[in-house]
């Protein structure tokens, strides 16, 4: 469990992190989401003591983890998968590790074979691509079987079957109980990753809810209906109270009405249908929308007549 | 986690670098060489026992700089690759990392300078036959666990400018702006300049490897205060700084 209780973080006069309060349960997959430049590596870097917050604290498992006696066994971080020596081989970066925390030869064989680089363990860090790398820093989160792990943008520069097996990974480890927090800037990865969503934006909590329900925020969606009586079904939509905006390929996005309200509609009207589909928002809209909104907000600037990026435009989603 | 899990992972890390074996190689090497080189062109042998090892010892003169950029690499070989973060979150407790790594270099630098200390004076040496210097003579004896004693806290030294800096290039400089342009330096400044030498960290402690030196402990004492205050200052720098 990580705990954050007004953790502040200022670099000069810039707040990176400001104010910023949650909670990570664990078993489950929580999911840290923000635009790039958000301040979420700053505060991972808060949880693991190496940046010192400007203001309020954060715990792990209920304590400070500057003074855990046994830190890989606390918390395992993958954060920048590059930020190694170079020099050294990945048996030996691992070794060291698993040295200073009193872990045995053994488990850096274990993890090795985890993550599928056994077969290079004898080889430099410096030649590894970046794919491998994360792979590393993965066996070095994994060392000591922690029971909260942390990963910063994990899916960056792996291939679709590394992204894959992360995905499992991670599922995998909230399965098992254990307190998994994973940043991203990628909407749609957290959709299919995270059961949690905890949403920064400039340093700030936008939003802390389940994926669900995020989703289901902001504009809420719209309905797809086609007819092949487009004119009467627009006529109709507006006389029953709906707002209806045609789409390029000549169907209408209906909102104001549900999906009942417009088959009962055309059904008593006598008139046809071809398609009625629900569409909700993406959450890669409802994000947008959210953090533009944010965006607004902190620089105070007069509501907007026109909509801000990334609102959804009835027709256009 | 203890101090001596950590110990032994920084242990496990210099060595698991080519570039330490290399440079206690670089060093031993220009040594013998040098050293040979001198004692060879000096025609020595009317000369005393300690000038003999002096001259066994020139080479380490400038052997000494791959002393320093062991122990500058081992703090900046962290921060130039960002390994740091990953070594921090692997071990919170800055002044425990900070003391294994002091260890770690201590001890490093001082093995690796006994061996060139010995190895220079065995090698210069045999070039006099009969004349030789004996190592049965306190002063030699002590001048050359004073090579392995003065790498030591060199290494240390060079360490915590490493960890104060935390830029390879910009280490390194400074350690050889003290060990090489100071003296020079003080030098030209005539009697004052003369009075400060006497204090000044790496002229202070090369004493304790000169046979006829002059307060030779005293010396090393007053490089090794030196050396403390600079790794005061490295750890309150690594305490307060985010990593």
């Amino acid at each position: 469990m990580i705990v954050a209780d007004g953790l502040t973080k200022y670099y000069g006069a810039s707040a990176a992190v400001d104010n910023l309060s949650f909670t990570v349960r664990p078993g489950v997959v929580t999911g840290f989401l923000g635009p790039n430049g958000a301040g979420k590596s700053t505060t991972m870097r808060m949880v693991l003591g190496l940046d010192r917050p400007t203001g309020g604290t954060v715990t792990v498992g209920g304590a400070d983890f500057r003074r855990t006696p046994a830190p890989l066994r606390t918390v395992g971080a993958v954060l920048d998968a590059r930020a190694v020596h170079p020099g050294r081989t990945a048996y030996k970066h691992l070794l060291a590790l698993a040295l200073s925390n009193g872990i045995g030869r053994r488990r850096v064989g274990e993890v090795l074979d985890a993550v599928g680089l056994a077969d290079v363990a004898r080889d430099r860090i410096g030649g590894f691509s970046l794919g491998m790398s994360q792979r590393l820093a993965i066996a070095g989160a994994l060392l000591g079987d922690p029971a909260v792990l942390m990963f910063d943008e994990p899916v960056n520069g792996l291939d679709p079957e590394g992204i894959r097996w992360i995905r499992g990974l991670m599922r995998g480890l909230a399965a098992e109980g254990r307190t998994v927090f994973v940043s991203s800037h990628l909407l749609t990865e957290m959709a299919e990753t995270a059961d949690h969503l905890i949403v920064i934006g400039q340093g700030r909590l936008i939003a802390d809810t389940s994926v669900a329900e995020f989703t289901g925020r902001g504009s809420g969606g719209h309905t797809l209906v086609r007819s092949p009586e487009p004119d009467r079904l627009l006529a109709l939509v507006t006389a029953a109270g709906g707002t209806g905006v045609p789409t390029p390929d000549g169907a209408l996005a209906v909102t104001g009405l549900d999906c009942a309200a417009l088959g009962d509609l055309a059904a008593d009207q006598g008139l046809r249908l071809h398609e009625l589909t629900p569409v909700r928002a993406s959450l890669e809209e409802t994000f947008m929308e959210l953090t533009s909104a944010d965006v607004q907000f902190r620089t105070g600037g007069p509501a907007r007549s026109d909509a801000p990026a990334g609102t959804i435009e009835l027709g256009r989603a | 986690m203890t101090t001596v899990n950590v110990i032994r992972a920084e242990w496990s890390k210099v060595w698991s670098l080519r570039s330490t074996a290399w440079s206690l190689l670089a060093t031993a090497v220009l040594s013998v060489a040098i050293g040979m080189g001198a004692v060879f062109f000096t025609h020595l042998q009317e000369g005393d026992d300690g000038s003999k090892t002096n001259a066994s010892l020139t080479g380490f003169m400038i052997g000494q700089l791959a002393i320093c950029v062991l122990g500058v690499l081992i703090a900046t070989g962290e921060y130039t690759t960002g390994q740091i973060r990953v070594t921090l979150a692997a071990v919170p407790d800055r002044t425990r990392f900070l003391l294994a790594k002091a260890v770690v270099a201590a001890t490093v630098a001082t093995s690796g300078g006994l061996v060139i200390g010995f190895a220079t004076f065995a090698a210069g040496q045999s070039l006099l036959g009969r004349h030789s210097a004996s190592l049965s003579e306190p002063e030699v004896l002590r001048s050359l666990i004073g090579v392995g004693l003065y790498s030591g806290v060199l290494g240390v030294f060079s360490m915590a400018c490493g960890f104060l800096i935390r830029h390879s290039a910009g280490a390194i400089s400074a350690v050889m702006g003290v060990l090489y342009i100071g003296p020079v330096v003080l030098f030209l400044l005539g009697e004052f300049g003369f009075a400060v030498a006497q204090w000044w960290p790496t002229g202070a402690g090369a004493r304790i490897m000169d046979p006829n030196g002059e307060n030779p402990w005293g010396g090393l004492g007053i490089f090794a205060g030196w050396t403390m205050v600079l790794l005061v200052a490295a750890w309150v720098k690594l305490r307060r700084s985010d990593a």
